[in-house]
């Protein structure tokens, strides 16, 4: 069927709310690709109809953003530990190439300098490789603030440069320790696996921290990278709920972080077996921002997240879940 | 009126759409999701049917970004015009269902019920003080068709007016909206 002008007229109302029959539908679409006046009427119009449709703006339910951004994913799996960390320290390379000299003095999140904290990277990872000679050393917390405020004025007539190779020369001992020992060796209190996950979690962190303080624009984080850390923070959070001293026995968490990197987990909250039933709560969180409160860097109100299910289980999760976090 | 972002961003995400980037995606939801899966939600009158289309509208905007041309008209306008057509489809699809089980019940169909959706309502303050203003004959036929996915024919039956005047209502009542959205320097050209 063909249109006239004069049929397009009488039919662009209906035509804008998608009233027509199909055939009519079908014959002004393509009155429409070949008129551009007319296209701009339609379109006029459809202007209008959309925002009558507007006037009922409804939240969609949370699993709908979860299947959509799902169904576009590509899977991602997490990297070997040593590879995750080879990517960190290649991005923190990155940033510091673009740092001035005029940024080093500036102060980032953790009240260090961005010249101090960029030692502090290298002094930590110096105390793990360190470490692997003594099983009974534990690098936690309070160990990491020590080493580093013990260490730092030793540096301070440093140049960046010397600073610069300082990490290298200990990144690459840290990344040595994948191919003499065994994932399961014990380093600092830690399976070297996880030493290397730790160190990749603490330079992503660092990273953030000092593109924030300068300003620089941060090379973007790769998904799997995301995803090897977010692994690791969530198998902690059991623990993490013991040292802040929340009990939830026989309790059993569904947590799954959202976006590129993200996955979906379900854990006993009492670090016991899972017992295979429903989960007590789902909580979904983006794993951006997970991954950021892990590390502290983002307070309990600041993470947008949502529960489905037993909300003082989530927001104890999300409150807990920086128990580990250092400098 | 415009509570969307600017033409600037409408263009960035569908390049970044294009570059297969899945948080453009997330973006382009977070913006206007509440607002296809509200309109499918009205249209339809049943919030699995509207997930459903409102997933639909997304994802073919991650498959064929380029269907969206910037030069052609606004984001709204065009997620607004892809959620109601599959919306339409939908209801039209059900009521030739129900026509076919209401010849031996004979029935009529009702009109999709909204009422027991929690509405939050946003922005488009502006468009629904003009629907208001409107003749009510115009907004009845423009209502129906636009909410109750009716084609102009069903509204000039349910009506009992001639499908002429149905359609000069729908194109009259949408012509004074945009004119007097005009009048208060809201762009509705292209741009």
């Amino acid at each position: 069927m063909d249109v006239t002008r004069r049929e397009f007229q009488d039919l662009v109302g209906a035509y804008a709310l998608d009233a027509c029959d199909p055939d009519e539908a079908a014959a002004m679409d393509d009155y429409v690709a070949e008129h551009e006046d007319a296209a701009a009427e339609a379109e006029r119009l459809r202007v209008v109809a959309a925002w009558l449709g507007a006037a009922g703006a409804l939240h969609p339910p949370t699993a709908l953003r979860d299947r959509l951004l799902a169904a576009v994913a590509e899977p991602v799996a997490p990297l070997p530990p040593v590879d995750a960390l080879r990517r960190e320290s290649a991005r923190f390379e990155m940033l510091l190439d673009s740092l001035d000299a005029d940024d080093l003095a500036i102060t980032t999140e953790n009240g260090l300098s961005v010249r101090d904290l960029v030692t502090h990277v290298a002094i930590i990872d110096e105390a793990f490789v360190a470490a692997v000679t003594d099983p009974t050393v534990f690098i936690g917390a309070d160990a990491v603030a020590e080493l580093t405020m013990a260490q730092l004025p030793q540096t301070a007539d440093w140049s960046f440069a010397q600073i610069r190779d300082r990490v290298r020369a200990a990144r690459a001992a840290l990344v040595d320790l994948d191919r003499q020992y065994a994932p399961d060796a014990r380093v600092g209190g830690y399976s070297r696996a996880t030493v290397l996950v730790i160190r990749a979690f603490e330079t992503w962190t660092h990273c953030h921290d000092i593109a924030v303080a300068t300003s620089r624009p941060e090379p973007p984080a790769e998904p799997p990278v995301l995803r090897t850390m977010a692994e690791l923070a969530v198998q902690t959070l059991p623990l993490a709920l013991a040292a802040r001293g929340f009990a939830y026995p026989g309790r059993t968490a569904r947590v799954v972080l959202t976006g590129p990197g993200g996955g979906d987990w379900t854990i006993a909250c009492d670090g016991g077996a899972l017992t295979g039933s429903a989960p007590d709560v789902v909580l979904r969180v983006p794993v951006v921002e997970f991954c950021r409160r892990f590390a502290e860097r983002l307070t309990v109100d600041e993470v947008p997240f949502a529960a489905e299910g037993d909300v003082d289980l989530a927001r104890a999760l999300v409150d807990a879940a920086p128990a580990f976090a250092g400098l | 009126m415009d509570d969307t972002a600017s033409g600037a961003w409408e263009l960035a995400v569908r390049d970044r759409l294009v570059a297969r980037d899945p948080s453009a995606l997330s973006d382009l939801y977070d913006q206007f999701g509440s607002y296809v899966f509200g309109l499918a939600a009205r249209v339809i009158g049943d919030r699995h049917a509207a997930e459903d289309v409102t997933q639909e509208v997304f994802l073919s905007m991650w498959e064929r970004p380029e269907a969206f041309e910037p030069a052609r008209g606004r984001l709204r306008t065009f997620l607004g015009t892809l959620a109601h057509r599959r919306a339409v489809d939908v209801v039209r699809r059900e009521e030739a269902r129900r026509r076919r089980a209401a010849r031996e019940a004979a029935t009529a169909t009702p009109i999709p019920d909204v009422g027991e959706l929690a509405m939050a309502i946003v922005s488009a303050e502006q468009v629904r003080a003009e629907v208001n203003r409107l003749p009510s004959e115009q907004r009845a036929a423009i209502e129906l068709a636009y909410f109750g996915g009716r084609t102009y024919r069903q509204v000039a039956q349910e009506l009992g007016i001639p499908e002429g005047t149905a359609k000069s209502r729908m194109r009259l009542g949408l012509g004074r909206i945009a004119q007097a959205l005009e009048a208060q320097g809201v762009d509705l050209a292209w741009t």
